[in-house]
């Protein structure tokens, strides 16, 4: 403890919040994982389920500020450590909750459940149908694409220098042995290079796509549980692996070259709306519908930490100046 | 090879022994499992258990005495350790006046219920092909639970009946559900948006078993929920209130009480009756009896393949301790 606040750095002192969580009733928690404690951001103001936060996003490079996706298709931003609100943005275009919310020069960038993608800027704002019942959408870190993908909607990626047509469409795999048609229900999916993107899906598959490749049906396939994978992450400095959890509680930890899984993370109770692999420590963050924040140790397999936020959770954002020197198994 | 014939030993303590102390005879063997002699042993094994419970009883008309002497200033009744005082903490405890877990209760699935928005309409049915306990389980619960109507399952699909049920203006969706011809399991469905509990029921015994039951009457009656203390617990507290009319008749006196006792729900029914002088209650059942114990709970409608579950039990992974509870 004495050498992280020594140090005095952003987010490693004991003051502030390390991990932030959105909640279905509308809450913003700012979770300070040493202390083992969280405080509603937002308390003061009047929350309904309309309000549940669907996605998060840092607003800017130094993790001082966070748009929150709302259900009712409104941008809130907050300051991450106050919790001050200082900008509500609608931005109603199509319908159900915001999917996905990203930044692209400093405008915002959103995806309704009903496949209405949007550049909010006043120059040339572009607007983009994507397919009905989106599940998600995400930029490419690399690039400046987009990838959407959900319910009978296959992973398109879409380049906003030629918005009218996808750069890439998935095809959909082979029919069974049956000679039946596979359904689609891409749930999430990660960028893990330039051209390479891991999907998981609702029929519990993960697979990756190649979108330089000649081909448009995934290049491999891994299997996982019984259950909708409800989230995948990646996991940062090792190349081959991911992590993905699903609908029973399950998350699981895959290598990608060894085409299997390496372990199942112990300790959840419900299903898993969110996880997140810190950048640069083993630190695996995750958060449940069983109303628990949990922090896993990805090298020892081990729970660190769980923290009882009292709502069901929908979203988590970690602070990359985490450092959590001493995180130890507690 | 004669057997050897052992003379008396002057030594041998007598069987009968009426000195004072206890007799040596006991004394000799520390370990009575060391004795070989089945005969023998069993009788030490008596004699030695009817003087400990000697002991024991004589300690406790003692003590009974001395409290008695004591009169008030007798020191307080010690609470005996059970599994359930000594449970495993829990930090998901509701505490009264959280404003989080009210504000979470006034928009939730179950608020225009406790708003008094709404009366229940239970639709209850069971498996494809439901055999005599079942049905009359069923029938039971039809009887207890106010505005419930049974019906044949008639090989109807729950994923299909779920929106109908719906239309129809059903509020509660509950499937019963069989093994070896006698109820094993209990789907609650919350219409029209969830969430979906299912329960695994044993303990069966219907009114007609009951010795002494009293006559069952239709009143509406008063639900008790005992020992809901988690967040959990408090969630599944309020999906069974929702089975009952908000309003009870209290002229009918009719009570209905789920209890839980480590993570066990006691569902008991009965008909309390007062005292004239009001200081005294005496209760009757009515029945039936059963237990419940929560297997999962589901958000949304019943959907075990693609729904999400926000509980759901893992029995080896999560049940470390017995004094581990989860309601």
């Amino acid at each position: 403890m004495e050498e992280a606040s020594a140090e005095n750095m952003p987010g490693s002192s004991d003051d502030t919040y390390h991990v932030y969580c959105g909640a279905e009733t509308g809450y913003l928690k700012g979770i300070n994982i040493h202390k083992k404690s969280f405080a509603n951001l937002n308390k003061g103001s009047n929350l309904d389920r309309d309000y549940e936060i669907t996605v998060m996003i840092w607003a800017n490079e130094d993790e001082s500020q966070i748009h929150c996706a709302l259900k009712n298709q409104v941008i809130a931003t907050y300051e991450a450590d106050t919790g001050f609100l200082l900008d509500t943005r609608d931005v109603t275009a199509g319908e159900g909750p915001i999917k996905g919310l990203e930044i692209l020069d400093q405008n915002l960038v959103t995806c309704s459940r009903s496949g209405a993608f949007r550049v909010w800027r006043n120059s040339r704002p572009i607007e983009l149908d994507v397919g009905k019942d989106v599940c998600r959408m995400r930029k490419s870190p690399f690039s400046d694409r987009f990838a959407t993908g959900g319910q009978e909607n296959d992973l398109k990626l879409w380049d906003l220098a030629e918005p009218e047509q996808p750069v890439f469409v998935a095809k959909n795999v082979r029919n069974d042995k049956l000679d039946l048609r596979m359904p689609v229900w891409v749930t999430d999916f990660r960028f893990v290079d330039d051209s390479k993107i891991i999907v998981g899906t609702g029929y519990n598959k993960i697979r990756m796509y190649d979108t330089k490749g000649q081909q448009r049906r995934p290049v491999s396939e891994l299997d996982f549980d019984e259950y909708p994978i409800t989230t995948l992450s990646l996991v940062p400095n090792r190349e081959h692996n991911i992590v993905a959890g699903n609908t029973h509680g399950r998350v699981a930890l895959f290598d990608l070259r060894m085409q299997k899984l390496v372990y199942c993370f112990k300790g959840f109770a419900g299903s898993v709306r969110s996880v997140e692999v810190h950048p640069s420590k083993p630190y695996l963050f995750s958060c449940s519908l069983d109303r628990f924040v949990r922090v896993h140790d990805i090298d020892r397999h081990v729970l660190l930490s769980k923290i009882y936020l009292k709502s069901r959770l929908s979203s988590l954002l970690i602070r990359t100046s985490f450092q959590g020197a001493d995180l130890e198994i507690g | 090879m004669g057997r050897r014939i052992k003379k008396k030993d002057e030594d041998e303590p007598p069987k009968n022994w009426k000195g004072p102390g206890p007799n040596p005879a006991l004394q000799m063997v520390k370990n009575i499992s060391e004795i070989k002699n089945k005969a023998k042993r069993q009788e030490i094994y008596f004699k030695l258990k009817k003087e400990k419970n000697k002991a024991k009883r004589e300690a406790r008309l003692k003590r009974v005495k001395e409290l008695k002497a004591l009169g008030e200033n007798a020191p307080p009744k010690q609470i005996p350790r059970t599994l359930e005082n000594t449970r495993e903490y829990d930090e998901t405890v509701v505490e009264a006046g959280d404003e989080e877990v009210e504000l979470d209760d006034q928009t939730d699935e179950f608020a225009s219920y406790f708003n008094k928005e709404y009366v229940p309409k239970i639709l209850l049915t069971t498996v494809d092909k439901p055999r005599g306990k079942t049905i009359k389980f069923c029938r039971e619960l039809e009887l207890v639970l106010p505005n419930a109507e049974f019906k044949y399952r008639n090989y109807a699909h729950l994923k299909k009946t779920i929106p109908k049920a719906i239309e129809r203006g059903f509020t509660d969706f509950l499937v019963v559900n069989e093994h070896r011809g006698a109820p094993s399991g209990l789907l609650v469905i919350h219409l029209p948006e969830g969430p979906t509990a299912y329960y695994k029921i044993s303990s069966v015994k219907p009114m007609t078993d009951i010795k002494h039951a009293a006559q069952f009457t239709s009143h509406r009656p008063e639900v008790l929920l005992n020992n809901f203390g988690t967040r959990l617990g408090h969630s599944v507290s309020r999906m069974l209130a929702c089975l009952f009319h908000y309003n009870p008749e209290f002229h009918g006196r009719r009570v209905v009480t789920f209890h839980n006792q480590r993570d066990f729900i006691f569902f008991r029914h009965h008909r309390y009756e007062f005292d004239s002088d009001g200081q005294k209650c005496r209760l009757q059942e009515i029945g039936p009896r059963f237990t419940l114990k929560l297997q999962s709970l589901q958000k949304g409608t019943f959907d075990s393949k693609y729904g999400e579950y926000e509980w759901i039990l893992k029995r080896h992974e999560m049940e470390t301790s017995r004094r581990r509870f989860f309601l």
